[in-house]
């Protein structure tokens, strides 16, 4: 009887440590990924204005350099997306879920864990692509609370420049550049090979590539304020605006 | 020896796996998965996130009759969308928001919309988690902005046991907002009229309404497809010479799509007159003698339509075939009382 009793008792032990060993762990999370093996790097948006890249900040009087026209932009915000990495050896790193809302007061993104390596290569979207432009709510920088979702026509404006000018008929412009009705697609794939300037991203290294966005830009198309002060649809002039403004974008330099 | 009673280190186990598994389990709260009718297509809403309770869907219930929810705390969702109008507003062609401001367009009949994949006369509103935006903040209708709604609503201590039961949260943001009414329309689903029992074979349809039926196939369900009775797509019936409003266009750009709209469904359409995008066509009668009339050169893929007054008379008994008594009186899709 005591020896059943021993049995017994040994059998609960095992059970309990069983229990306790099933249950414990589907409380955790997923272990993190060793932070060796991954690194940050940022890129900061410097916006400039002209041929001469005059420094830009908004709230100031700029003359463009192609129409004369006097120009005071006091808004300008515009999404960078989809941020793709491209190793020496050619493998390719898809930043998950990567929405950021850039204005000239918030112009640095940090992007974390990333795998370390040599990377030659950064590609991103200005713009929003088209499958979240269309795929219901979302949050974050893409949340529609940030002035920057067409509520009537669902979507998101990739590029909004809003200021004032003498040349306009009401004094005012507002352009909301957006949209994914074919053929009107007003986002923008930039790809940039750091050629000579590959960066090592690590736990040690903070890299920074440096782009430069002129914003005067906006005004080397079509679009001239005293014709047209408003964009705030998809079309033509959004199209055109927003190429404009993308090829706006340098890269400058980079901090390793 | 340590354990004297060895049935203890049994129910220490046994806690300690109920710890466990309530642990990983989140979601305990009980869940009644919402039926769709298993008669209609495929459902075209998507969002794997947004999971539905009868709780969820009660809050929801609360949020889209909550006037508080506007800016003069005057205007809710149920107000141009009235159950009684299978969820249309109160037969006049244009809603009034806000300070009495009216809208520019027919407030569409909130139905079956769990199988749209656009909404508004237009399409411009390419998801329902997104489509309550618009009437919150159109300055027409209810002028809000979406931080202010989330505050107007977390005003409300009514909502705070409800958000426990259906989140297990205290507050509410502008997603769970949203996507609460989401869950809501969901539930708008218009499937027992005398035209669904009979495609059931639970009823049958008189002489009349049978030669009806058979006019709106030849006529009518090349848009209005069965048994949705619209195909989700834009068309122009060349019938809408006043106004400058360009349809389909204002969000395309594209040329062809000037003077296209929605097709709406027809679903209790006997109930949500007037009709057309401006509710310029008052009664059936009017809008079946519009398409004998309307400008196929603005309307070329229309068919032509020869509708005497015997046709007509069948067309519309038809149509109010539609008519679903048991949606219109639904108590679980009525304002909380």
């Amino acid at each position: 009887m005591k020896n059943y009793i021993f049995k017994y008792h040994k059998w609960a032990i095992v059970f309990v440590l069983v229990a306790a060993s099933l249950s414990l762990p589907s409380c955790k999370k997923d272990p993190q990924p060793t932070p060796s093996l991954t690194g940050e790097v940022s890129f900061e948006f410097s916006h400039v204005w002209g041929l001469n890249m005059a420094p830009f900040y908004l709230n100031q009087t700029y003359v463009h350099p192609m129409s004369g026209d006097t120009l005071n932009i006091n808004m300008l915000k515009y999404y960078i997306s989809n941020i793709t990495m491209t190793k020496t050896d050619g493998s390719t790193y898809q930043v998950p879920n990567s929405y950021y809302l850039i204005d000239p007061s918030e112009n640095i993104i940090t992007i974390k864990d990333i795998p370390a390596g040599d990377y030659k290569k950064v590609e991103f979207l200005i713009g929003v692509d088209s499958l979240r432009n269309f795929s219901g709510l979302q949050t974050g920088a893409l949340n529609p609370s940030n002035g920057m979702f067409w509520s009537w026509s669902t979507g998101y404006i990739f590029v909004r420049v809003e200021g004032t000018s003498p040349q306009s008929e009401t004094g005012i412009f507002m352009y909301h550049l957006g949209g994914y009705e074919s053929p009107f697609i007003a986002s923008h794939k930039k790809n940039y090979d750091l050629g000579n300037e590959v960066i090592s991203i690590n736990s040690q290294t903070k890299p920074t590539i440096h782009f430069n966005v002129n914003a005067a830009k906006f005004w080397h198309g079509p679009v001239k304020v005293a014709d047209l002060n408003v964009i705030h649809n998809v079309g033509e002039n959004a199209v055109s605006m927003s190429t404009n403004f993308a090829d706006g974008f340098t890269l400058d330099h980079v901090h390793k | 020896m340590y354990f004297r009673n060895p049935h203890i280190l049994f129910f220490v186990g046994i806690l300690i796996v109920l710890a466990g598994s309530s642990c990983s389990d989140q979601e305990s709260v009980t869940k009644t998965p919402f039926a769709f009718p298993s008669d209609f297509p495929p459902v075209a809403y998507q969002n794997p996130s947004n999971n539905a309770n009868d709780a969820v869907f009660e809050l929801g219930r609360k949020l889209f009759y909550d006037a508080n929810l506007s800016k003069t705390r005057t205007v809710s969702c149920g107000s141009c969308h009235a159950q009684v109008h299978g969820f249309a507003d109160h037969n006049i062609p244009f809603s009034f928001g806000i300070y009495g401001r009216q809208g520019v367009r027919n407030a569409p009949a909130l139905v079956n919309l769990a199988w749209m994949t656009n909404f508004m006369w237009d399409g411009g509103i390419r998801h329902l988690d997104v489509l309550s935006i618009a009437p919150f903040t159109d300055t027409n209708e209810m002028g809000m902005t979406l931080p202010l709604v989330v505050q107007r609503a977390n005003e409300n201590p009514e909502y705070k046991s409800l958000l426990k039961a259906a989140y297990q949260i205290e507050e509410f943001d502008e997603s769970k907002i949203l996507l609460t009414l989401s869950q809501f329309m969901l539930r708008l689903v218009s499937n027992n009229s005398k035209y669904d029992r009979v495609r059931r074979g639970q009823d049958r349809y008189n002489e009349v309404e049978a030669r009806g039926h058979q006019l709106f196939q030849n006529y009518c369900s090349n848009c209005h497809t069965e048994p949705l009775l619209t195909h989700n797509r834009f068309e122009k019936n060349g019938l809408l010479l006043s106004g400058n409003d360009v349809g389909r266009f204002r969000i395309t750009q594209v040329p062809t799509d000037s003077f296209a709209f929605k097709v709406p469904s027809l679903r209790n359409v006997a109930l949500t007159y007037p009709y057309m995008h401006n509710g310029s066509l008052r009664r059936l009668e009017d809008v079946l003698e519009a398409y004998n009339q309307s400008d196929r050169s603005r309307a070329p893929e229309l068919p032509k339509f020869y509708l005497d007054t015997d046709d007509k008379k069948a067309l519309i008994a038809f149509l109010e075939s539609l008519t679903d008594y048991t949606f219109i009186s639904n108590l679980e899709l009525s304002e909380p009382r």
